[in-house]
């Protein structure tokens, strides 16, 4: 019989990702689910079900200690409330954290999840070692984890790193978070296609790029992505002008931090090697030169499995108390 | 490193786009200067390779001299700086083709070469007249703009690296250097000698000697063949090969490309004027006088295209080109002689369509000194006629040696090579401003027409916008002697698209209708700005408008249905309702998103219903479009279904516009319910405004 520690890692969105993973951050075993969107209500139950589902079938590998939650929105902390998730569902009537540790009877760590990402690539990612890095997920959403003098910056409530919700304009869209101008209106991967969609529409010029064949179905960011990394003009711009705002944004952060470090993650980085490029030829442009020649720019390495690592690895430190 | 790694990267305040060439020394691209807004083609080159700090001092010293050049035919160079051991130099961006492209291997007509060839000596004269020697001439450097004006690259730059560098001829060819073309170089410079401006006359003798023949005059299989040639042989006559070129072209090659430099022309001023007498000699149809920046371009009418206009007639209506590589016409060589040497009526000389105009410097009649009114007025104008195609604008560098003198104008038309001159004054009293204009023939000095503008002066730009508005009205169109509707009909689609600009402009009678058959153009581009334009004309378009969008709909003509929609949502007319909610349930995905955005536009709440469900379609485009409409209509019972398609859309970019247009419903409702802000003072709600604005 097998005795080695477990931790489960959850990555909450539009879908469930839980991962069990090993006290040294290696992925043992993970599943997706559909997330139930119909209300928060089902969210809540949906999401207790296949974490007790996964710590069951872990038990032949052996013995799940504790669980990590990455949520999209805002967690107080310390007390691990979650006040909103935003693109998901109301949870405003639910007491989500006291529910789910009853439920699930292990130790429970709840946070952001770019807070959660960023933990992963900290422990065993692209910033192991680091001690003043800022991690940057770009998906749905935009947010950001801080890591300053070795600990992770919450800020005063938790809410922390809304770096999606930096303002880039005076004139710019509003923004679901009820203000305007922000760099989540122009950079994350639903607005990019939003864009592209328009530009598709605004610009006759563009009828011919593949992007207009695939206007009637689904067009997601990654068609983007590809069709930029092919040599379309249209993707190309747009990947180039998302690469201006969000370089920016970075500078403005490697000014106000002085960080060591920027690691870019998230669905939208995924392949996206020219959003990366002019993601910090803009930053390098930008950003005061003492500070930025030291700042590396770079692209997350675990990829999607960040979150489920961080939280997985969230929760095994906050046990032992790291 | 792969040069293309660095495309969309930015350097300095240059956003790279892509690269355009490279070499050992060089790589170039082109970039957009994010700080400007313009785009520029940067040259990046690694300073080590230039040898030593003497010579870097020496390359930086010649380059921002060439910098300091100011000329129409001249490509700018906008700055040059060092960082980090690189240097990169900016410089105009020009579309066109370079002179080698557009000669490619055929003689150029004799008008299109004298036009290009005066254009060239009179900037590279005046480089000399600078103290700059160029030393790199070659068809590769001269770049020919669709407009037929010729613009001399590299000023400064080009074989100044290959000197300085220590390289024998033998290794830059292994490292590929972008100045290894031997071809173009003076029997000095092939020798290794020290050159001199005279070197220069001796490269611009072969770039003329190549535009009148399609050939280079020496050849051979290597570099030393190449130089052996250049200092030893003489080439065939031009008249061999091509019986059109003026037999005067030949002393004026011959005396440029003699071997002894004490034999050539000693300045290029002297050859400028042989040219010129040459072109004067055959009549072009424009005189090109003394003293002229720009000589006027012949361009034959545009509907020939401009390369074909540029071919001697006996190359053009060639047969369509058969066999696997296009290259075979299949007419044998003495069939394309005995055509070439039939005298034909064909020949290009006088421009159709093509006009070109001269603004004048509008002189004050106030007595305000230290006035940048006159200039203000003179480059506004001059960037809005310059968007005609059809229409050759003068550069203001040429017209603004005419401030504060009392010129004929048609004289100055005349100098200038223009068909026409703008001549005008203003005179600034109170708060009120009067401009007067007469547009004068070059040819007669008579009056074309007339205007007297009066406006209450308000800020600068605002007045400067609207008197070059009323101007451009009257002075497009008829005006010019040019009917609009032809323009509509052309065969060129930028053509095309000047005619729909004139339409908008001209207050002609027939716009409306034109404008409205131009909705069913095969080019997307022209369909699209033939609908701004009709929305322009407001509800004066909307009937003409509103029955093409329903014959197009009925008909099944979906393209031109769906740009009569775009017109109809710009017309914002109510007419157009009923036929855009029918184009709405249309199956054609691209027509229905259009109806969609247009009754948005239009912003009539009885569209909501059919927009609401419009947002359940299958079609992602026609959910996108519906969902930014219902925004722009700005009615909150659509937040419940526009909320839905934020949270559940399979699109993500239809999910981000409905989040949108929740945001933006329930701001817009938030910010009417209580203004001024609650927690903005007056004071700073007006500074948010204009800094809006």
């Amino acid at each position: 019989m097998t005795t080695e520690q477990l931790f489960v890692g959850v990555d909450l969105g539009r879908s469930t990702r839980i991962a069990v993973v090993d006290s040294k951050g290696e992925i043992l075993y993970q599943r997706r689910d559909p997330s139930h969107l119909e209300s928060g209500r089902e969210l809540i139950d949906g999401l207790i079900d296949c974490v007790q589902q996964t710590i069951r079938d872990s038990r032949s590998i052996g013995t799940v200690a504790a669980v990590g939650f990455g949520l999209p929105g805002l967690i107080e902390h310390p007390t691990s409330h979650v006040v909103m998730l935003p693109n998901l569902a109301d949870v405003s009537s639910i007491e989500v954290y006291d529910e789910v540790s009853r439920a699930i009877e292990l130790p429970v760590a709840f946070d952001n999840d770019a807070n959660a990402a960023a933990y992963g690539e900290w422990r065993s990612g692209a910033a192991r070692g680091a001690r003043d890095f800022i991690y940057i997920t770009l998906g749905t959403g935009i947010g950001a984890g801080i890591v300053e003098g070795g600990t992770l910056q919450r800020g005063a409530r938790g809410f922390a790193g809304e770096f999606g919700h930096i303002k880039i304009t005076t004139d710019g869209l509003e923004c679901s978070c009820g203000s305007s101008g922000c760099l989540e209106t122009i950079a994350s991967g639903p607005n990019i296609v939003r864009r592209t969609r328009e530009r598709l529409f605004s610009d006759p010029g563009f009828s011919t790029s593949p992007l207009a064949e695939k206007m009637k179905g689904k067009l997601t960011c990654e068609d983007v992505v590809d069709e930029a990394l092919g040599g379309d003009p249209l993707a190309r711009s747009i990947i180039a002008e998302t690469g201006l705002y969000l370089g920016m944004t970075i500078a403005n952060v490697v000014n106000l931090l002085n960080i060591e470090m920027v690691i870019l993650g998230g669905p939208v980085m995924r392949r996206n090697q020219p959003l990366l490029d002019a993601a910090l030829g803009e930053a390098s442009y930008r950003a005061f030169a003492p500070s930025f020649s030291m700042c590396r720019v770079v692209a997350g390495e675990l990829g999607e499995d960040a979150k489920v690592i961080g939280s997985a690895m969230m929760a095994r430190d906050q046990m032992v108390g790291a | 490193m792969d040069p293309r790694q660095i495309e969309g990267k930015t350097i300095a305040h240059f956003k790279i786009l892509q690269s355009l060439a490279s070499g050992g020394m060089a790589n170039v691209y082109k970039a957009v200067d994010v700080q400007l807004d313009r785009t520029v083609v940067l040259k990046i080159l690694d300073a080590d390779l230039l040898g030593d700090d003497g010579a870097r001092r020496r390359f930086l010293r010649e380059a921002r001299l060439a910098s300091s050049l100011d000329h129409p035919n001249i490509c700018t160079i906008y700055e040059i700086h060092e960082a980090d051991g690189v240097y990169y130099i900016a410089m105009q961006y020009v579309e066109g083709n370079t002179l080698k492209r557009t000669i490619n291997g055929h003689p150029l007509a004799t008008p299109a070469l004298l036009s290009i060839a005066l254009q060239v000596a009179d900037a590279v004269a005046r480089a000399h007249d600078r103290g700059i020697i160029h030393r790199d001439i070659k068809p590769q450097n001269i770049m020919i703009t669709p407009r037929g004006q010729a613009k001399v690259l590299d000023f400064g730059l080009g074989k100044n690296l290959e000197e300085s560098t220590s390289h024998p001829a033998s290794e830059l060819t292994v490292l590929g250097s972008p100045f290894g073309t031997p071809s173009y170089m003076s029997p000095e410079q092939a020798r290794g000698e020290r050159t001199d401006r005279r070197g220069d006359v001796f490269s611009f003798g072969i770039v003329l000697y190549e535009m009148a023949t399609g050939r280079k005059p020496f050849n051979g299989k290597n570099h030393v063949e190449i130089y052996y040639a250049i200092c030893n042989k003489f080439p065939p006559p031009i008249a061999d090969l091509n019986p059109y070129a003026p037999s005067d072209l030949q002393v004026v090659v011959d005396r440029a490309m003699a071997k002894d430099p004490a034999d050539r022309y000693q300045s290029m001023h002297e050859l400028l004027s042989d040219l010129k007498r040459i072109s004067a000699n055959i009549q072009l149809s424009s005189p090109v006088p003394d003293g002229i920046n720009q000589p006027y371009v012949p361009i034959k009418t545009v509907r020939a295209g401009w390369i074909d206009a540029l071919l001697p007639p006996f190359f053009r209506k060639r047969p369509e080109p058969t066999g696997v590589l296009g290259l075979n016409d299949r007419e044998s060589d003495e069939q394309r002689v005995a055509r070439a040497i039939t005298p034909t009526d064909d020949f290009p000389i006088i421009p159709g369509l093509h006009k070109a105009l001269a603004v004048l410097p509008f002189r004050s009649l106030g007595e305000e000194t230290d006035d940048n009114w006159q200039y203000l007025l003179l480059e506004a104008l001059v960037a809005e006629l310059a968007k005609f195609k059809s229409l050759t604008i003068r550069p203001t560098s040429t017209v603004t040696r005419y401030t504060d003198r009392s010129v004929n104008p048609s004289d100055v038309g005349r100098e200038l090579g223009a068909d026409a001159v703008l001549a005008g004054s203003y005179l600034r009293s109170g708060n009120k401003l009067r401009v007067t204009s007469q547009l004068i023939e070059s040819s007669t000095g008579g009056v074309l027409w007339a205007s007297k503008i009066d406006l209450p002066l308000e800020s600068d730009m605002e007045t400067l916008d609207t008197v070059c508005e009323r101007l451009i009205e009257g002075l497009v169109g008829r005006q010019l002697g040019t009917d609009t509707l032809d323009l509509l009909h052309d065969d060129s689609e930028e053509i095309r698209l000047d005619g729909i600009a004139m339409m908008m402009y001209s207050h002609d009678d027939r716009a409306v209708d034109a404008l409205a058959e131009a909705l069913g153009d095969s080019s997307p581009r022209v369909q699209s700005a033939a609908a701004e334009a009709l929305g322009r004309f407001g509800r004066d378009a909307a009937t003409v408008v509103t029955t093409r969008l329903e014959d197009a709909t009925e008909g099944g003509d979906f393209s031109t249905a769906r740009y009569a929609a775009k017109a109809a949502g710009l017309i914002g007319s109510s007419e157009t309702l009923a036929p855009l909610l029918e184009a709405l349930s249309c199956d054609d995905s691209m027509l229905a998103s259009e109806a969609a955005l247009s009754l948005g536009r239009l912003g009539d709440e009885r569209a909501r219903p059919d927009l609401v469900e419009a947002l359940e379609r299958s079609d992602a485009s026609v959910r996108f479009t519906s969902a930014q409409a219902l925004g722009e209509l700005c009615d909150p019972r659509a937040i419940g279904a526009l909320e839905l398609r934020g949270r559940e859309d399979e699109d993500e970019g239809v999910r981000a516009k409905a989040q949108w247009a929740v945001s933006h419903i329930r701001r817009s409702h938030q910010a009417s319910r209580s203004k001024p802000s609650g927690s903005l003072s007056p004071e700073l709600l007006r500074v948010r405004s204009e800094v809006k604005k």
